[in-house]
């Protein structure tokens, strides 16, 4: 053999070994597990109770201070300007992060992005949103975001915008059934919400932090002001004529939340 | 000289004879469609995001099997009634003419047809009753439905794949020498996931197109008003549940609309088994409406003026779970004047999408 002939020998066999090695790369083998990055954020996880009492939604009957007999069917809102408060006073604004909860179909879950360790004690959010989110376009969202109109079947139109609060359901008039839809919207409706942690949140870095939000819908009712439906008015469509209604509504709304920290 | 060198070859030769057959083995390789054409889902202007089935992405090969599958009476027992026996396209996909459709056996079915178009938003489930959770789901229901096709799965799957034709579709769509029941789903899934509606005179105004007429705007408005004569506000108030919002013309929930007093047909209580939704049906699209009378989950309307003058004079307010909604307005019942009426039909009329129920993509792939 001459030294042509063995150097030919020698390319093909590494060709052959390069097919083989290329054949242990092919898909048969199990995928890379993908690097999983912590999400250090924090999760707002409402629950729904009255007067501490859980909540059926469409066959749970309550009394209300006021003594109207309700059967709460719906309650949804939509929420945005969250900010947390640390012990040092601190104050953490979340921008561009929105919620929707919808408690009879068991959506409650906030997720936060990841924000500075510490200890918190406050939490702020509004139900309602800035009018420039308010009336943008709304196909603009992703499909599994807050503002999906999809998803929350929350959006009254391009005029309208969304409805920050929905709370419907039946009620006892006269013995008689009866219903209640109270829609609150419009940025001069939307309700601030100032909630002291019971028990503050230490969130590191390593570690999702969660929120427990209570909402007590006795206070819907019975809060700064006594709202009995029958004289008060058992709908309302946001319009401004509907003004006083929808401020006792709102400041009831206000009292509705508790929340602590696990 | 030459023997070394032939050994040296035949070598080559086994090495290069074995790696063929390992890649002959791997079953994932060998049964990949051979050309799969990727289409691109195009969201229609202003149609909200959707979640698109994350197995099944659309090809070519997998819409007009689809396609085929829907006007092709293989599926039902006696190889009489396709899918397409019971949505026309030019009913936009409803049955039009029609309370309720007659299955292979001659069953009268107990529901009105529904109109196919959108699916894709239909994120609440399907059916009048909602008893299939996806669009994947519903796709094989009416096979196995006494009512319409009168066969099962395996058995359509038994004629489907006994046809030279279907085993090559479903080999160039999924890669499968047979069909199984998850490749029949997707198939059919694909082609009605395509049946878009969005091409109106009110999308076409949205889009910036001809605006319109005032009797339209005037339908529009009340259309999205509330009813509050106590305002001294007049509307129809049909957002709440057929809103503009996101163009669908429904929010996919499911209601009692106060048909009846005394209900018949339980609706979406028959899959979720709560009392509390006794008597609640799916709300509609109200788009195509021009094409797909009859109306209501039973067909009971044959027309928009049956239909108003139901919401205007009939609704039933002691239905049982009667939602709040059909009650709110005061007085509650909604009662447009008949020039209202016309202005509200006129607005709904703009909904009509000739294009879609002329659209050759979805005709049948037989008379072509």
């Amino acid at each position: 053999m001459n030294n042509k002939l063995l150097k030919t020998r020698g390319i093909f066999l590494w060709i052959c070994i390069l097919m083989l090695s290329f054949q242990g790369c092919g898909p048969d083998d199990p995928p890379i597990e993908p690097v999983v990055k912590a999400d250090k954020g924090i999760t707002l996880d409402f629950t729904s109770n009255f007067n501490g009492q859980l909540i059926n939604y469409n066959t749970s009957t309550f009394t209300t201070s006021s003594k109207d007999t309700i059967t709460p069917l719906r309650f949804k809102m939509i929420m945005s300007n969250i900010v947390l408060t640390k012990m040092d006073n601190t104050v953490v604004s979340i921008p561009n992060t929105f919620g929707y909860v919808s408690f009879e179909e068991n959506k409650r879950l906030v997720t936060l992005p990841a924000i500075a360790a510490g200890v918190y004690k406050k939490l702020e959010f509004r139900l309602g949103l800035d009018s420039a989110i308010n009336h943008s376009d709304p196909s603009q969202w992703g499909a599994e975001h807050p503002l999906n109109t999809v998803l929350n079947n929350m959006h009254w139109g391009w005029a309208g915008g969304y409805i920050f609060v929905t709370h419907e359901g039946n009620f006892k008039k006269n013995g008689a059934d009866d219903v209640y839809t109270y829609h609150i919207a419009t940025l001069p409706f939307a309700v601030d919400i100032s909630v002291d942690l019971q028990n503050t949140l230490n969130h590191t870095q390593d570690n999702v932090g969660v929120i427990n939000v209570k909402c007590d819908l006795n206070h819907f009712f019975d809060g700064d002001n006594a709202f009995r439906i029958q004289t008060e008015g058992a709908s309302s469509h946001s319009a401004p004529a509907q003004a006083g209604l929808i401020n006792k509504l709102r400041a009831n709304i206000k009292g509705m939340f508790s929340a602590s920290a696990n | 000289m030459n023997r070394p060198f032939n050994k040296f070859y035949i070598v080559i030769l086994v090495v290069l004879g074995v790696s063929l057959l390992q890649f002959a083995c791997r079953k994932d390789i060998s049964l990949l469609p051979p050309n799969p054409d990727y289409v691109d889902f195009k969201r229609p202007f202003g149609f909200p995001a959707f979640i698109p089935p994350k197995d099944n992405r659309l090809t070519e090969q997998g819409i007009l099997l689809g396609r085929m599958l829907f006007y092709d009476p293989i599926l039902s027992e006696d190889s009489t009634q396709s899918c397409a026996s019971c949505h026309h396209q030019s009913a936009a996909f409803a049955h039009t003419n029609t309370q309720f459709s007659i299955g292979i056996n001659g069953n009268i079915g107990k529901r009105n047809s529904m109109a196919l178009f959108n699916l894709n938003w239909h994120v609440r489930g399907f059916f009048w009753d909602g008893r299939a959770a996806t669009l994947h789901e519903q796709t094989l229901m009416p096979i196995e439905d006494p009512t319409e096709m009168a066969s099962s799965v395996p058995a359509a799957l038994k004629r489907i794949n006994g046809t030279v034709r279907y085993k090559q579709m479903f080999y160039k769509a999924f890669g499968v020498k047979e069909a199984t029941s998850v490749e029949l789903g997707k198939a059919i899934e694909q082609f009605l996931t395509t049946l878009l509606s969005a091409d109106s005179k009110y999308d076409r105004s949205k889009k910036g197109g001809p605006g319109l007429s005032f009797e339209e705007m005037e339908g529009e408005r009340l259309f999205n008003t509330e009813n509050r004569p106590d305002f001294m506000i007049r509307g129809a108030d049909c957002f709440h549940c057929h809103g503009e919002s996101g163009l669908l013309f429904t929010n996919s929930e499911f209601f009692n609309n106060g048909l009846d007093k005394n209900l018949t047909d339980l609706g979406l209580f028959l899959t979720t088994g709560k009392v509390s939704d006794k008597g609640k049906f799916k709300a509609p699209s109200l788009r195509n409406l021009a094409f797909s009378s009859p109306y209501m989950h039973d067909g009971r309307f044959k027309t928009l003026d049956e239909v108003l003058d139901f919401y205007g004079e009939h609704v039933q307010l002691q239905s049982p779970n009667i939602d709040p909604l059909m009650k709110h307005s005061r007085p509650p019942q909604i009662e447009l004047n008949a020039q209202e009426k016309e202005y509200l039909k006129a607005f709904l009329n703009t909904l009509n999408d000739y294009t879609f129920i002329s659209n050759p993509a979805f005709s049948n792939p037989f008379k072509n």
